[in-house]
């Protein structure tokens, strides 16, 4: 029996020995149940040992599904009681053994219980194998996550702020978001209900960046969310968004400290981005230099990363990387290799939002009373800018 | 049926973004199925599950197409905590997404996540008529799939989790939330899947009275039948409840929903029914904070846009059903039942039958 560190076995048997006149086959071996080593300490292997040959034959030959394997040869977790189900796996006669191969890895910590009832085997035996059980070991836990940063990051954000951005330092838990972010006004009373709650929650996926809507209903004008519970936000009032730290982390453990990020609200923001109102400060040639745009209004900062694309003269794109800088005011772009001579183009997806939900194509709400035609004609989202050698001191 | 509490599906990849679809034709194979997220029935007992980390949906042929015993209406206490056994985990380790009934056999079946972090798993688990839960192998099973286009490229945070889908006249329809622009959009698919199947991507906007209009993702949603003619009644995340009709959804068309019945505040879809009582249609829908709402549906096909803002219970009316709280999921068990998901305030969750309202 292999007894790996952190392991517990019990296990065994057993058979009187056979006497001289008795008409049963001798069996070489009592029945027993061991617990060892997989690849891991997180796979222990279970193995059943001292099946008789016809047993093994049959076991290898049985049509069964998995609830009758279950029965034959148990390991399951919670409550001990009768019916307990056994965790789904895979059961297979190796040589003289029959083993278990779990098809999740089993939980660290937890306790298992594996009983094997020598009944129900093809051919019954009145062995009693004692239960035995093992807990893998604890997994060693990472230091606990916190919050990096909360987007939109300036001081003042529109009433009709549409969503925030919450990242985080490593992969979070899921399922558990709308019990641990809330909104206080002022007077540090809670908002009741200021976010679009969604059963999916939605995540990065690296686990780290929560994206927090919220609630449209409350935002868009004419509905009766908004009537009968009014806006979340309204200007001139100051807010904050905390985060407490009974959050946990992949890991399972608590958030490192709360967060809190306070802000005020400004007035509502009805109007579209418009690229042409950017300013460019194009990079001089055979450098690396940044290309910088400022906008007049901060944009969606996760947007920021992929919503600009540069192409150069021949129209290919051109690969570097993005900096956004604290506000969403400013974006720049480096190039991988130097810039050369001659007409770039910034090419900007439609969809890039403004902190409202305005987009470039189209604003959050299209008053049909008034309305505006959807902008994503080239002219719109298409910027030139020329890169020219440096001009000499 | 869908609901909303879907997956925390994962550490999910884009999906609907421009709304192709590339398809298979069936195959007997083991699907690599990567998150658990809405599921819903087909015909002959498919069974779609939606799945938002492998930006794809799966079509499964579980052959369990057999009706069983009629009469027995399904109670499973603390279903949650059977699950989280039956998974060999804890009941804080696993998420219910979905719970949907086969109408071919009255089995019922979860999604299930096993795993709240990055190495979350997806499971499907059967409830056999007597109460036992017993996972749903999808080894050498026959399946098709549909792959969603546009995952997003490496670095690219975008992500669109999958927040319902149902088969309607030979197209799968697929609604997604992004995690950065506010937009709507719904994929369909024709089903069966073929190799050189194309989703449709339908934008679908919401109007306020006639005035407002937003591209307001929709939520849930259910298949419904007006006079011969396919519709999906629709919920939106700002809560408007909408039908659509599904002959409209084609590419490149501006479809708005209209507006039938406007369900007031602090309200949360969580999942939606049709059903037919005494000759009459109704829509059960559970919400966060008003329990199970009854509507009738008679009518549906003349109200008209709700077109200025209006008092509590205009448009289509409904009643509340104080007695049902804690509703996260529910679906048809057969003609005179619903099965629910219950969740205790201690967390507990209850898997009851009851009585079409």
């Amino acid at each position: 029996m292999i007894a790996p560190s952190g392991i517990v076995i019990l296990a065994m048997f057993s058979l009187p020995p056979a006497a001289p006149d008795d008409a049963r086959p001798a069996r070489a071996e009592a029945l027993s149940i061991a617990v060892g080593s997989g690849t891991t300490q997180r796979t222990p292997v279970i193995e059943v040992r001292g099946l008789d040959p016809e047993n093994l034959l049959a076991l290898s030959k049985v049509d069964w599904d998995a609830a009758c394997w279950g029965r034959l040869l148990s390991i399951s977790v919670g409550k001990d009681r009768a019916g307990s189900p056994s965790i789904p796996g895979r059961y297979r006669v190796i040589g003289e053994i029959l083993r278990f191969e779990p098809t999740y890895a089993y939980e660290p910590g937890l306790h298992h219980r594996v009983r094997l009832d020598p009944s129900l085997l093809p051919h019954p035996r009145a062995d009693t194998v004692p239960l035995a059980e093992f807990t893998p070991p604890p997994v060693p836990k990472p230091p606990a996550a916190f919050v990096v940063r909360v987007e939109p990051s300036g001081p003042v954000l529109p009433e009709n702020l549409l969503k925030f951005y919450l990242y985080f330092s490593a992969p979070m838990t899921r399922g558990q978001v709308y019990e641990h972010v809330r909104l206080f006004d002022a007077s540090g009373t809670v908002l009741v209900s200021p976010f679009l709650e969604i059963g999916e929650e939605l995540w990065d996926a690296s686990g780290t960046r929560l994206t927090l809507l919220l609630d449209p209903g409350r935002i868009k004008r004419g509905l009766r969310p908004r009537d009968e519970d009014g806006p979340i936000l309204e200007s001139g009032e100051t807010y904050s968004l905390r985060i407490d730290r009974e959050w946990h982390d992949a890991s399972g453990q608590p958030l490192r400290e709360d967060c809190k990020r306070s802000f005020r609200a400004g007035p509502a923001d009805e109007t579209q981005p418009d690229p042409k109102a950017w300013k460019i400060q194009s990079p001089a040639s055979a450098t690396r230099g940044p290309l910088n745009l400022t906008f007049p209004e901060p944009l969606d900062r996760a947007m920021l990363d992929r919503a600009i694309v540069i192409h150069d003269p021949t129209g290919q794109k051109v690969r570097g990387e993005v900096r956004v800088e604290e506000g969403s005011l400013r974006w720049s772009f480096l190039p991988e290799h130097p810039w050369t001579d001659g007409e770039y183009t910034i090419r900007v997806e439609p969809e890039l939002e403004d902190l409202a939900g305005n987009s470039v194509a189209r604003p959050f709400e299209v008053d049909n009373l008034n309305p505006v035609k959807p902008q994503v004609d080239p002219a719109r989202t298409t910027l030139p800018f020329k890169v020219q050698p440096a001009r000499s001191p | 049926m869908r609901a909303m509490r879907i997956v925390l599906a994962g550490l999910a990849a884009a999906v609907l973004a421009v709304g192709s679809a590339s398809a298979d034709a069936p195959v007997k194979g083991t699907p690599e199925w990567k998150s658990a997220g809405p599921i819903a029935f087909g015909p002959d007992g498919l069974l779609f599950l939606a799945d938002t980390k492998g930006a794809a949906i799966l079509a499964v042929d579980l052959g369990d197409k057999k009706a069983q015993s009629e009469g027995a209406s399904l109670k499973v206490d603390a279903v949650n905590e059977k699950a989280a056994e039956l998974l060999g985990t804890t009941p804080d380790k696993i998420v219910i997404n979905d719970l949907a009934v086969n109408p071919s056999s009255g089995r019922a079946y979860l999604s299930v996540t096993r795993g709240k972090g990055g190495d979350a798993s997806p499971a499907l688990v059967r409830i056999e008529k007597d109460g036992k839960l017993q996972l749903v192998s999808l080894t050498d099973v026959t399946y098709s799939k549909a792959e969603l286009s546009n995952a997003p490229a490496s670095g690219n945070a975008r992500n669109e989790v999958i927040t319902d889908l149902a088969y309607v006249d030979g197209r799968v329809f697929v609604a997604g939330l992004s995690n950065e622009e506010f937009s709507s959009r719904m994929l369909a698919i024709p089903f069966p899947f073929a190799d050189s199947a194309q989703g449709t991507s339908v934008e679908i906007y919401h109007g306020a009275h006639g005035r407002f209009e937003t591209k307001s993702p929709i939520r849930t949603f259910v298949p419904y039948q007006i006079k011969g003619e396919s519709y999906l009644l629709a919920a939106y995340t700002c809560t408007p409840l909408v039908k659509i009709p599904v002959s409209q959804m084609k590419a490149g068309s501006h479809l708005k929903g209209t507006t039938i019945a406007e369900l007031g505040n602090r309200n949360r879809p969580l999942d939606m029914i049709t059903y037919t009582k005494g000759g009459k249609g109704y829509l059960l829908l559970a919400n966060s904070s008003r329990g199970v709402m009854k509507i009738p549906t008679e009518g549906a096909d003349k109200v008209a846009a709700i077109s200025k803002p209006v008092k509590d219970k205009e448009g289509l009316g409904y009643e509340t059903l104080a007695n049902l709280k804690g509703v996260e999921q529910l679906d048809k068990l057969d003609d005179t039942h619903a099965l629910i998901l219950v969740k205790t305030p201690a967390g507990i969750m209850n898997l009851e039958t009851i009585e079409l309202p």
